[in-house]
Parts: C-alpha cells; structure tokens; sequence
C-alpha cells in the first residue's frame, strides 16, 4: 500500500508539471472585490460570466476577473465655447455624473471605460447646442438641458453606463462686440 | 532493474521535474490575452506571431509578448480654425473613436499609439476639411463626417490605426457668422 501510494504522489507530482508546464491548469487563488466593484471573469481570455462584490475563486494562469469601479464617474467642464445654428458663440459649462450598470458593455465600450461618461456628455451637448440659436436658448434652456438628458441616457445606456445627474452649470451667448474684440 | 531502483528512479526524476518547475515560474509570468486584445509573440528571427485570446507564457528565455488593445479609444477634437475649398473661414469640432487595424503594424509604427495618432488626426483634419465646401446643413454636416473619415484614414493607413463613428459636434463657417452678424445689425 505504501509502495502504491508513493508512485500515485509521484505519477501526480509529475502529471501537475506538466500541466503546469502546457499552461494546462493553475493554483486555484482567491480575488476579492469590492462594495461598489463589479467584475467579468475571464477563461482563456472568454468572458464566462459576471461577478459582483464579494470573494470569488479564480484559477491562477488560466482566469481573470478584469474589474470596475461602480462609483459615480464625475464630469466637470466649464467655460466651453460653441458655435451656434445662428453663428454666435455660446460659453457652456457641465455638471453630471455617471456610473457602470452593465461591467461586461462597459468593459467592451473603450480602451478606458471612465473617459465614455465625459465624451458622450460634450458629444451630445456639442451637438445639441450647435443646433440651436441665440433666441432658443434665451427662451428655453430648460428643455435644451431636458434634450441633453435623454441623448446621453440613451447613448451611455447603450454602453452600459447609467446616467446618475446631469445639468448645464453654465450658458452664456456671446454678444458681436465680444466676438468682435 | 528491481523495485527499489524503479522508486528511486521515479522519486529523482520528480524531484527534478519540481525544481525545474519552480525556477521556470519564477523566471517566467503568465501573459493573459482577452477576446478584444492581441497578442503579438515577437521572435528572435524578427518575425511576430499574433496570439489568439488565452494565456501564454513570457519572461526570460522566452520570446516578448505585447498585447494590443483592439477596443476603440474616444476622442475629442474641438475648434479646429481652416478655410474651406472657397477660403470662408470655419471651424470645426469632432467626436470620433481610435481604433487599431493592424495590431503588428501599429506596434512597430508607434511608440505611444494613443498620442501619437491623435496628432496624426488633428493635422490631418484640418487638411482634409481644408479641401471641403463647408456646407453647415445636417445633409452637410453628414457628408463632411464621411469625407473627413476617409481622408484621415488614408493617411493613419500606414500606421495601422483607424478612426470610425466620426461625429461633427460644431461646424461654423463664414457665411453663417455674416449672416448673423447681417441680423443683429
């Protein structure tokens, strides 16, 4: 019995090289993520599934959890300038956060997932206030702001962000003599 | 050979196996390749294999593995100042998504791929837009997007970099200011 048990430890100790050596299987390791992290596991460079906050098991060499920060994504910009439909300038500014509701979209969205929140904000508020006028932003900047939220919601949606707020912290028309000086 | 020998035999060659097992993973390190990356596993001969996604070994003794984000990279050009085809003064900004084509290629083109293609694009927009006729309609504006696309593509072609959903997020031109300014005079 002794004799038997000595070959199978060896036979195994050798069976684990090898497949250690082929990249074939790893030591099981533990990850931990946290409160406000969610996760893709990742085999054989496949996504398999999403994981959420907590300790997960992950098999060294062969999986991966590429994880992300579920806390808001904060998007300050001030004193940008615009043309509008009319020809006249406008100085607008944004206040808005955002955050990941869907790690797996996020994740193929881009390169660096906290730069999407920022671009589609001054995407979208580019374009909608290159669209109006001098005199429709004078009358009605609320439903100008109300547009912008419904196209970033839509499009951060799509790239499995979730808009969290979002409003214009500044707008301002510049007047002839400005552009002129 | 008898038993005894047998076990002795098998026991050492373990114990070589372990050892050896051990210093090539300390020596080495597990490269992981996800489903929107690359691998590029560079040769000694100079030539470069492209690695399927998975998990590969590099370290020393080992041919380098670079691995090569395929994700697109979002960008923002803002007032780019030009004069058209018909020398009205106009300004343009962009929204657009970098991505890369040729992963061995961008690779050895570019040393900061990122960087290093933005500047591309920012010279190459404002020759591609100079060669336009600035035409601020939404129809315009769509067929400017197109143009611009493929111009700046054609000169990131040899470094293997591509850009794609290119928005125009403002388009001003000279005849639009005139006339504004023809209005509130």
């Amino acid at each position: 019995m002794g004799l038997i048990g000595y070959l199978l430890f060896c036979a195994c100790l050798l069976t684990f090289a090898l497949l250690r050596f082929f990249n074939l299987a790893g030591l099981p390791s533990r990850s931990v993520l946290l409160p406000y992290e969610s996760g893709v596991l990742f085999q054989r460079g496949k996504p398999i599934r999403e994981v959420g906050p907590g300790r997960h098991w992950v098999i060294l060499g062969l999986q991966k959890i590429l994880f992300l920060d579920t806390r808001p994504i904060q998007i300050d910009v001030d004193e940008r300038a615009v043309s509008l439909a009319d020809g006249s300038m406008a100085f607008y500014g944004i206040a808005a956060s955002a955050r990941v509701c869907d790690a797996r979209k996020a994740i193929y969205a881009s390169t660096n997932y906290n730069d999407v929140p920022l671009f589609v904000a001054l995407c979208d508020a580019r374009s909608i206030l290159g669209r109006c006028t001098r005199s429709e932003l004078a009358k009605g900047r609320a439903r100008v702001e109300q547009e912008m939220i419904e196209a970033c919601q839509l499009r951060l949606a799509s790239v499995g962000f979730e808009l969290v707020s979002f409003r214009i912290s500044e707008l301002s028309v510049a007047t002839q003599s400005d552009i002129d000086d | 050979m008898d038993m005894e020998e047998a076990i002795g035999l098998i026991s050492f060659a373990s114990l070589v196996a372990s050892v050896l097992l051990t210093i090539y993973m300390r020596r080495t390190k597990v490269v992981h390749v996800a489903d929107f990356q690359v691998g590029l596993r560079f040769r000694k001969d100079g030539t470069c294999r492209k690695l399927s996604p998975g998990s590969y070994r590099t370290g020393a003794g080992l041919d380098p593995v670079s691995v090569v984000d395929m994700r697109p990279r979002h960008f923002l050009i803002e007032r780019v100042s030009f004069q058209d085809a018909l020398q009205a003064n106009s300004i343009v900004s962009i929204g657009a998504e970098l991505v890369v084509c040729d992963p061995q290629l961008a690779t050895n083109s570019m040393k900061k791929l990122f960087e290093d293609s933005l500047r591309m694009v920012r010279e190459s927009l404002s020759r591609a837009a100079a060669r336009q006729i600035i035409d601020t309609s939404p129809e315009g504006s769509d067929g400017l997007a197109k143009a611009l696309t493929s111009e700046i593509n054609r000169s990131l072609q040899p470094y293997g970099v591509a850009i794609q959903n290119l928005e125009i997020t403002e388009l001003q031109s000279r005849d639009a200011r005139t006339q504004w300014k023809a209005t509130t005079n």
